[in-house]
């Protein structure tokens, strides 16, 4: 995998769980140290790094660092761990690789990795029409090795986080795989953003506020306070989007397609984006020759949904990298998205 | 010779060997096994006999028999991304299961196509934005799943033509006290079990022929040792397979805990004499043997193969194994260990005498 996809790999491979985001947010802030004019953490753990501009207003751009995973509900007396969702789909999550720990900036009493599986019955226990039907989230657990549960206790305590394990890789065709991509490619892309403002000199014509934030997943949380505290003019939202652009999928579901560029929403289910922001943003990428496509479906919902209902009103844009299987373990993203998403998002700051 | 079990495990699990497709995989078994037998037979419909003799006339033929098959898939198509969009577009590959394989397992695995290069894809799954009310609790089934590789439907057709076999890839994950998890330990784990045993036995040291199959197409209906059992005309056989290990939806008598030796079969289609001599052995060695009751059939080779030619006397023994046929089944190597020390111990002590 060439350079260019490196910090997004590191990204995705982090450890993210909705409300443990610590190693996510320690990536990025490694790679913005003395780039922003000020970086600072919020009450909730949100990130946020400003640059300042020449004029007036405020352009907060967000990106969420959490990803979808679980929290260990459980210690069963066999050693199993029982879990509850914290966005994810339990239909996906039956045989996959995990991985289950918490962060002592979280209250626990050390950094803790521990690696299992999602274990479930085998085919040939099961009965009357249960190999046909999906996994609930009741019907999982998590298998660490552990020989019961006082062993178990050892490694992972009931309210520790956990996600998918997987490689970041590529794939034929220009597509890349791996975890995660909702939103660390949003989060890659206001990294790759502030390193060039500064690499090209580049002074913004107003304050950018660039929040990464946290929780997500579970009910926009970090967005909602981050958006109050910044009090932003204008906002853009980086994220990814689910798509269904493959075989048998009528085209009115389709969403949109991977390496068309970003997809720019109108609507979702939390959020009527604003029309003279989606626009500028067509004409801006008509003009400067970079690919963008609407989002044609109306599904799913980003922190725009909080942000643009901020106060006394944030006119809110959004754009989204289109993802294949997003949610799950194998999320699929085309390279050339990338480029297009920090293009436009590069000519929207400075003009 | 000492053989490290985790390295040898590993080995086996990442070749290729969905039920049908064995024979193409002799090469890589060779590499590993040879090294401790005399020779090797490779059968027209995929067996490996490797055979380690004993050089005294008149030996008697002990057959130990580990499937080397695996559940997985094949090809069976390739559809364009769009309707009637051509084959430039990017192809998705259509796919079948082969042997018992879970669907709960398939939205969003990793999987290995074996095609003329291996090929990494994914299988689609839909994201719960997308998904119709109604439609959660339903599994799609293989109509409704590709495989996606980024390939074009032109490209897909040269590299995984119809008929590719395809395996969850391959991926060996350690988790606390040494257990390990991977695809197709069942039943790789035997596999190793038997090769390790052959590595403990030393020229001279014993008084039988040494027949161990690697046998093809258990998961399919069990061809393989059937006609090796036929070929080989033994006096008696081991069956090694993986039976349930305690978890949380295995019950209790149906299952053998994992860590604790293997597990014996106590059935009508195993020979009871035999595996008392195989329990008075373990008993003797100190070595961890558990039983298991399996009232009429065992579920394994040892059915098919104690009724080859005029019967043969057999006894099956089991390690145990978490979540069977999925892509992570969990074992411990230490009853890997186990159950080669006691075949080995059962041969050098003239136990098939």
């Amino acid at each position: 995998m060439d350079a260019k996809f490196e910090l997004l790999s590191k990204l995705s491979h982090a450890f993210g769980p909705t409300g443990c985001e610590y190693e996510v947010k320690d990536i990025i802030k490694e790679e913005i140290e003395g780039l922003a004019d000020e970086i600072y953490t919020d009450r909730l753990g949100n990130l946020i790094a400003v640059v300042r501009g020449k004029g007036e207003g405020r352009l907060m751009l967000a990106a969420h660092t959490d990803e979808v995973g679980f929290m260990i509900t459980n210690i069963d007396d066999d050693g199993t761990l029982r879990i509850d969702a914290v966005g994810i789909d339990p239909r996906v999550m039956c045989g996959r690789q995990v991985v289950v720990g918490n962060d002592p900036r979280n209250g626990a009493k050390e950094k803790t990795r521990v690696y299992g599986i999602v274990g479930s019955k085998p085919i040939h226990l099961q009965g009357g029409d249960e190999g046909s039907r999906a996994n609930r989230i009741e019907d999982l657990y998590i298998d660490i090795g552990a020989t019961d549960r006082g062993d178990a206790e050892k490694y992972v305590q009931p309210g520790d986080y956990g996600t998918f394990v997987t490689e970041f890789k590529e794939l034929a065709g220009g597509l890349i795989m791996g975890k995660a991509i909702d939103d660390r490619f949003g989060c890659a892309v206001m990294v790759e953003t502030i390193k060039w403002l500064r690499s090209e000199k580049v002074t913004p014509p107003c304050d950018v506020y660039f929040a990464f934030t946290v929780r997500e997943e579970n009910g926009l949380s970090g967005a909602r306070v981050a958006a109050f505290e910044i009090n932003p003019t204008k906002a853009i939202v980086l994220e990814a989007t689910a798509v269904a652009d493959i075989a048998e999928v009528p085209d009115s579901m389709r969403v949109a397609e991977l390496g068309k560029g970003g997809a720019i929403s109108l609507m979702d289910r939390a959020t009527i984006y604003s029309t003279e922001l989606v626009n500028h943003a067509f004409e801006v990428a008509k003009k400067y020759g970079i690919k963008c496509q609407p989002k044609r479906y109306v599904s799913g919902g980003t922190d725009a949904g909080v942000i643009h209902r901020t106060r006394e009103g944030v006119p809110t844009l959004g754009i989204s990298a289109p993802c294949r299987y997003i949610h799950s373990a194998t999320s699929v993203f085309h390279r050339d998205d990338y480029d297009s998403v920090c293009q436009l998002v590069r000519h929207l700051i400075t003009e | 010779m000492n053989i490290d079990t985790k390295q040898l495990l590993t080995e086996l699990c990442k070749i290729p060997t969905v039920s049908g497709f064995e024979a193409r995989c002799a090469e890589a078994l060779d590499a590993l096994a040879l090294p401790y037998f005399d020779e090797v037979r490779h059968t027209p419909v995929g067996n490996h006999i490797y055979i380690k003799r004993c050089g005294k006339p008149g030996a008697k033929k002990v057959l130990l028999d580990a499937h080397f098959d695996e559940i997985g898939f094949i090809v069976s198509g390739v559809e364009p991304a769009k309707k009637d969009g051509g084959d430039d577009l990017t192809g998705y590959l259509r796919f079948v299961p082969i042997g018992g394989v879970d669907r709960r397992l398939l939205s969003s695995a990793e999987v290995t196509i074996w095609g003329k290069k291996p090929i990494p894809g994914v299988i689609t799954s839909t994201p719960p934005h997308l998904q119709k009310s109604g439609e959660g609790d339903r599994l799609p089934d293989y109509d409704k799943l590709f495989i996606e590789t980024g390939y074009t439907v032109k490209e897909l057709r040269e590299l995984a033509p119809v008929g590719t076999p395809i395996t969850f890839a391959p991926r060996v994950v350690e988790l606390k006290n040494g257990r390990i998890a991977s695809k197709a330990l069942d039943d790789k784990a035997c596999v190793a079990a038997i090769i390790e045993a052959a590595a403990m036995l030393e020229p001279g040291k014993f008084d039988c022929d040494i027949y161990a199959v690697f046998s093809a197409m258990e998961e399919t209906g069990g061809a393989g040792a059937v006609t090796a059992t036929f070929g080989v005309q033994p006096d008696l056989a081991i069956a090694l397979d993986v039976c349930f290990a305690r978890g949380p939806d295995t019950p209790r008598q149906k299952a053998a805990a994992m860590g604790e030796g293997p597990a014996i079969s106590i059935s009508l289609a195993t020979d009871r004499a035999l595996t008392q001599r195989i329990i008075k052995f373990a008993a003797s060695k100190n070595l961890k043997l558990q039983k298991l009751i399996e009232a009429r059939r065992t579920g394994t080779n040892g059915d098919a193969i104690h009724l080859t030619r005029e019967g043969v006397p057999v006894a099956v023994i089991s390690i145990p194994i978490r979540y069977m046929h999925s892509c992570t089944e969990v074992i411990n190597p230490s009853d890997v260990r186990t159950t080669a020390q006691l075949v080995a111990t059962f041969i050098r002590e003239g136990g098939a005498m």
